[in-house]
């Protein structure tokens, strides 16, 4: 077990695997094998319990697999196609787990996009960074600043400008 | 944070370029105009892509096209519209390209429309590949019209390209793999539509030293040459031995992934042979007797058959091959099949074949018939004979733990005397399923 603290000062324990999900957390105990308790000064307890929410239900689902996987070796009746099949169906239920994970308000994803950069979780900032592009994706530009409270701080003329620059992107 | 304050473009730069880099180019270049913030963002982004997709909206205006959804579809286009769709690609590209910062490029993704003149688009292409080897990008992918040779010789010599992807519009009569080729630093090779002549194959990948990944699609040549100290993965899909195709010609799809090869063989006429084999991988890539070479000559079924002995798992599609019966009764034994899949094909109301198949595999776990169809005449005692002996077959199979039968309603009784007869009341037989239609 590894004691997390967050940097309001709550802790958390989590199994090692978990914590592991995290490059820094991964460098860090590899470096020093004695450490158990391990400060984050960027990450709040509101944020860093949904960031271990995620690791959890992703080593969960890892240990699964390969548990899965070592009992069709060991039975060695398991005809090829089975793991497969498996791993088709525990990575979709894992997507699905993903969307409706990362259904959040702005102000959450803001804090997990960068909390999983801090932690270096690239499966976590891969989905954060898609989901916030996904919300982007398909608005004008209006719409984008309504969406996240962009002020426009251009000058009419600025703007017209820039459109000017790259007339083929706005048209 | 308050509601009042921006919820994203406090952002560091790369967090909100990691954002930008799941948008298309022109989406991301529109992202300037949000706020002085976000105005010279998508000029330093890892990665660049072209797709004509992106341009959608702006076709459907310029044409006054009505579909919502505008596909790349070179047919419902006149030829000033195509000229049109030409030329703003070309800008597009020219444009992005002459704003971008020379920054570090990871991915240089390019798809040219098909209506693309081909005069124009060899420029552009030249332009494009120029440009990403001066960014020593790490991707690469096109999707055009043959480059010329001597920017193929480039191509085929980029000293630091880990993942090269060249999708060619139209198959190439002439040679496409340079006299010499030196990838040292590729680990995936994505090549498609190109035909391979004696010895190209292997002079590619004696140049591609970490080749880890190789897919070939639609293409054509000898590929039972294909060995490479490092690959692990290897797709061929809709690959054929003989350009032009001829009716005699068949198409494999073949993959290997991990320690399985999986593999599919498609006539012309669109019959299909499944079969997955069981083998290590490496050493079907670097055997030269591997399981490629034995079957890719041969197209008589019954050969393909014969040289099936290791499969696991069998499926055998459509009515278009000839009864099995005689082939079958030559062949050994299935020892390793775990799984067969037949179709109607072999037993219009004829369960011999079935019965064979069975006799012949002493390990079967699972037996899955589908489509049977009905006689179109009277049942004949040799018909009656051929069901008695699959019921017999049925029992006798030791290892047999599923069947799965799906028959025409009319056959309903049949499936009743299935259940009755053949379920072996024994240990570890899960279940017999019989599904009417």
């Amino acid at each position: 077990m590894i004691t997390l603290t967050s940097s309001d000062g709550v802790q958390f324990d989590v199994r090692e695997a978990v914590a592991k999900e995290s490059q820094i957390i991964r460098d860090m105990i590899q470096d020093d094998c004695v450490i158990t308790n391990i400060p984050l000064a960027n990450v709040n307890h509101k944020i860093l319990s949904i960031v271990l929410e995620y690791c959890q239900m992703h080593v969960d689902k890892t240990e699964m697999e390969v548990n899965a996987s070592k009992h069709q070796t060991t039975t060695g009746e398991g005809s090829s196609s089975v793991p497969v099949a498996l791993k088709v169906s525990s990575n979709k239920n894992l997507n699905d787990w993903d969307k409706e994970f990362i259904n959040v308000d702005l102000d959450t994803l803001y804090d997990l996009i960068l909390a999983a950069n801090y932690l270096n979780i690239s499966g976590l900032l891969n989905l954060t960074t898609q989901a916030a592009a996904d919300i982007i994706k398909g608005k004008t530009t209006e719409e984008i600043r309504a969406t996240f409270n962009i002020k426009n701080d251009f000058t009419p003329e600025e703007e017209a400008a820039i459109r000017k620059e790259n007339p083929w992107a706005f048209e | 944070m308050s509601k009042e304050s921006d919820m994203i473009s406090d952002l560091p730069d790369e967090m909100l370029q990691h954002v930008l880099s799941f948008l298309g180019t022109k989406e991301t270049v529109q992202t300037s105009l949000l706020s002085k913030r976000w105005v010279n963002l998508w000029t330093s982004l890892p990665s660049l892509k072209f797709i004509p997709d992106d341009f959608g909206a702006v076709y459907e205006r310029q044409l006054n096209i009505r579909e919502k959804k505008l596909d790349i579809d070179e047919y419902r286009l006149n030829i000033q519209e195509k000229k049109l769709f030409g030329a703003y690609f070309k800008r597009f590209v020219e444009t992005v390209l002459y704003h971008r910062e020379a920054s570090v490029l990871d991915t240089f993704l390019i798809k040219f429309p098909i209506y693309f003149d081909k005069d124009k688009c060899s420029d552009l292409v030249r332009k494009c590949v120029n440009y990403a080897m001066k960014h020593n990008a790490r991707v690469f992918s096109m999707y055009a019209s043959i480059p010329s040779e001597q920017l193929l010789a480039c191509l085929f010599n980029w000293e630091s390209i880990e993942e090269l992807c060249l999708l060619i519009w139209h198959p190439y009569m002439s040679e496409v793999i340079p006299p010499v080729v030196n990838l040292p630093c590729i680990r995936r090779l994505h090549l498609k539509k190109i035909i391979f002549y004696s010895g190209s194959i292997s002079r590619l990948l004696s140049g591609c030293p970490k080749l880890e990944m190789l897919s070939l699609e639609d293409c054509f040549g000898e590929f039972s040459c294909i060995f490479s100290q490092n690959l692990k993965y290897l797709f061929l899909r809709d690959c054929g031995l003989k350009f032009p195709p001829d009716k005699e010609s068949m198409r494999i799809t073949s993959t290997l992934h991990g320690d399985t090869v999986e593999s599919k063989i498609l006539t012309l006429s669109g019959s299909a042979v499944i079969f997955i084999l069981k083998i290590p991988g490496a050493s079907a890539l670097n055997n030269p007797s591997s399981f490629m070479q034995n079957f890719i000559y041969r197209f008589e079924l019954n050969d393909h058959l014969c040289c099936l002995s290791s499969v696991t798992m069998l499926n055998l599609y459509r009515e278009n091959f000839k009864m099995l019966e005689k082939e079958l009764q030559k062949l050994g034994e299935f020892h390793c099949l775990k799984k067969l899949l037949l179709n109607g094909w072999c037993m219009i109301c004829n369960f011999s074949p079935v019965a064979l198949f069975l006799q012949k595999s002493p390990n079967l776990q699972e037996l899955n018939l589908i489509n049977i169809q009905n006689c179109k005449g009277e049942e004949t005692d040799v018909h009656q004979m051929g069901y008695n002996s699959m019921l017999l077959e049925l029992s006798r199979c030791k290892n047999l733990k599923k069947v799965r039968i799906k028959l025409w309603k009319d056959h309903h009784i049949r499936a009743n005397k299935v259940e009755e007869a053949s379920l072996p009341k024994r240990e570890g037989f899960e279940n017999i399923e019989i599904v009417l239609y």
